[in-house]
């Protein structure tokens, strides 16, 4: 074969053929096409990296087509730092060279920026709403504690006398009746007791009203200071209070009534002007054991006060200062002038 | 004997203010040629007076100063690489110095490397292997030392021709 064409067909394996050939025997001394077999070796190894991606390797050829072939890596690679910038949060960012790819690109950007745009203009919105109903639970919140101190207050007004802070009448009725069965329930005894100030309107009468009330709130408190808690005070009107109690045995019912008169009657009154007053109080109270067969309703209460209120009657002609106990029995039944008719011949009062 | 007083100590006043008032006629702008006209004619008196290298040297140097100038000038408030990588572009568009295209800026290992299209200095030159780009190594050294207030070696690491010439540089921090 002539060697004109044996460098051809050389030259075509070299662009066509998968594989590279080797320089042909008959050409070995051929340093021209030495220099194409070289450089179209290296083309080949260059265009293989591009077409996987490859693009860090350094193109060591000069002329056209290797300059074609840096330029392509050199947009390639800056097209790569463009999208790192954009990635990176910087939409300024536009492409001015290869022709429609750069077109694609800057409309990404554009479309990527104003995407992102919106969705910052909704997260913004997004948080001014949620601020805006934190804002608005706040405001409903501290609505409804104001709701709720409103109705506590409310509440403790209308079951508490306003002068001393104990249970009013209706609120003491409630509480008695509840705590009654309670009692009856755990075995317990419990007991009622209705006491005044004793010579309470002489006492109005010489140190005035406001001292008087001062008396009620001294009396009361020593009250509060004496019952355990669980026990409970009313007022009934006036200067007549009631106790509700409840004990494990009589002899501790006892000694507590006793021990209030007793704390009054050494704790004098101070008025307002300063001056130190004794006071003394008297006590009716009635005793109920857990076994005493009687319904624990609002009539037995009824008759309990009306007891309780009969013994401070002799507690009072009895001298004053004193305490007057009774306590039921099953044996002896009810026996009480007025009322609860049904329930008379279950139980009676001891004396 | 060289005298301590400088004449041509550089500084932006001795370019010259308002051009285009001083030159209405003609305007702000030149021809390129004229601009490689005076370049080439004062290279070539370098190196026929000094040698390649030492000519190489001082264009390289000048490169440096006129590097830093323009960071004064147009960069000097910068503090974000990505803005600064972003005005050099501009600026060169802006300027007619060249088309940057900036293929690696890693700010955590100080590597930066970039193209020039269409560059002043060299655009349209043969496609040789002779490394000629000194004065825009010098330039782009200048604007990274000053930025980042360390040594920056720049070099030419590629030049090619796909119709118009572009040079690939690379920036690295000289060793200590």
């Amino acid at each position: 074969m002539p060697l004109l064409k044996v460098c051809l067909e050389h030259i075509r394996k070299m662009l066509f053929d998968a594989k590279p050939p080797d320089m042909p025997p008959e050409a070995q001394d051929m340093p021209e096409l030495r220099v194409v077999h070289d450089y179209c070796f290296e083309l080949r190894r260059i265009l293989r990296d591009f077409s996987t991606g490859n693009l860090s390797e350094d193109i060591c050829l000069r002329g056209s087509l290797a300059g074609s072939l840096k330029a392509l890596q050199a947009n390639l690679l800056h097209l790569t730092w463009q999208i790192q910038q954009v990635a990176g949060g910087d939409f300024t960012y536009r492409v001015d060279f290869m022709g429609e790819f750069s077109d694609a690109f800057n409309s990404m950007v554009v479309q990527l920026d104003s995407a992102l745009s919106a969705l910052r203009r909704s997260e913004d919105e997004l948080l001014r709403l949620t601020e805006a109903l934190q804002q608005e639970i706040e405001l409903k919140n501290q609505a409804m504690s104001a709701l709720r101190q409103s109705e506590a207050s409310f509440k403790y007004e209308a079951e508490h006398d306003a002068l001393t802070g104990v249970l009013n009448r209706r609120a003491f009725y409630e509480y008695a009746e509840a705590m009654l069965n309670r009692a009856q329930l755990s075995g317990q005894y419990c007991g009622l007791a209705i006491f005044d100030i004793d010579s309470f309107k002489p006492f109005n009468d010489t140190f005035g009203h406001l001292n008087g009330d001062l008396a009620l709130s001294h009396v009361t408190s020593l009250a509060k200071a004496t019952v355990r808690t669980g026990d409970s005070i009313g007022r009934f009107g006036g200067d007549e209070f009631v106790l509700f109690l409840s004990f494990s045995e009589e002899k501790a019912g006892k000694s507590i009534v006793e021990r209030l008169r007793k704390a009054v009657a050494f704790s004098p009154v101070v008025t307002m002007e300063g001056e130190r007053i004794a006071l003394t109080i008297s006590l009716g109270f009635i005793c109920v054991p857990p076994d005493f067969q009687q319904a624990r309703d609002a009539d037995f209460l009824e008759e309990l006060i009306h007891f309780a209120d009969e013994a401070l009657y002799r507690a009072k002609r009895g001298g004053r200062n004193k305490v007057s106990m009774r306590t039921l029995s099953n044996k002896q039944g009810m026996a009480k002038k007025s009322g609860a008719a049904g329930k008379k011949e279950k139980g009676a009062i001891a004396q | 004997m060289m005298s301590n007083s400088r004449k041509y100590a550089f500084s932006w006043d001795t370019v010259g203010a308002e051009l285009s008032q001083a030159r209405p006629g003609l305007g702000e702008s030149t021809k390129v040629e004229v601009y490689r006209l005076f370049q080439f004619t004062l290279r070539d008196v370098l190196e026929s007076h000094y040698g390649t290298q030492v000519a190489d040297g001082l264009f390289l140097e000048a490169g440096v100063l006129a590097g830093k100038a323009f960071f004064e000038r147009y960069c000097k408030d910068i503090s974000e690489p990505s803005v600064l990588l972003k005005t050099i572009q501009d600026q060169f568009r802006e300027l007619g110095i060249g088309i940057v295209r900036f293929e690696k800026a890693d700010t955590e290992n100080m590597v930066f490397q970039l193209t020039v299209d269409e560059d002043l200095d060299c655009s349209g030159l043969p496609d040789t292997a002779d490394h000629i780009c000194v004065y825009d190594e010098g330039f782009i050294k200048g604007i990274l030392d000053a930025y980042t207030g360390l040594d920056f070696t720049v070099r030419e690491i590629d030049c090619w021709c796909s119709g118009a010439r572009t040079c690939r540089f690379k920036g690295t921090v000289s060793a200590q």
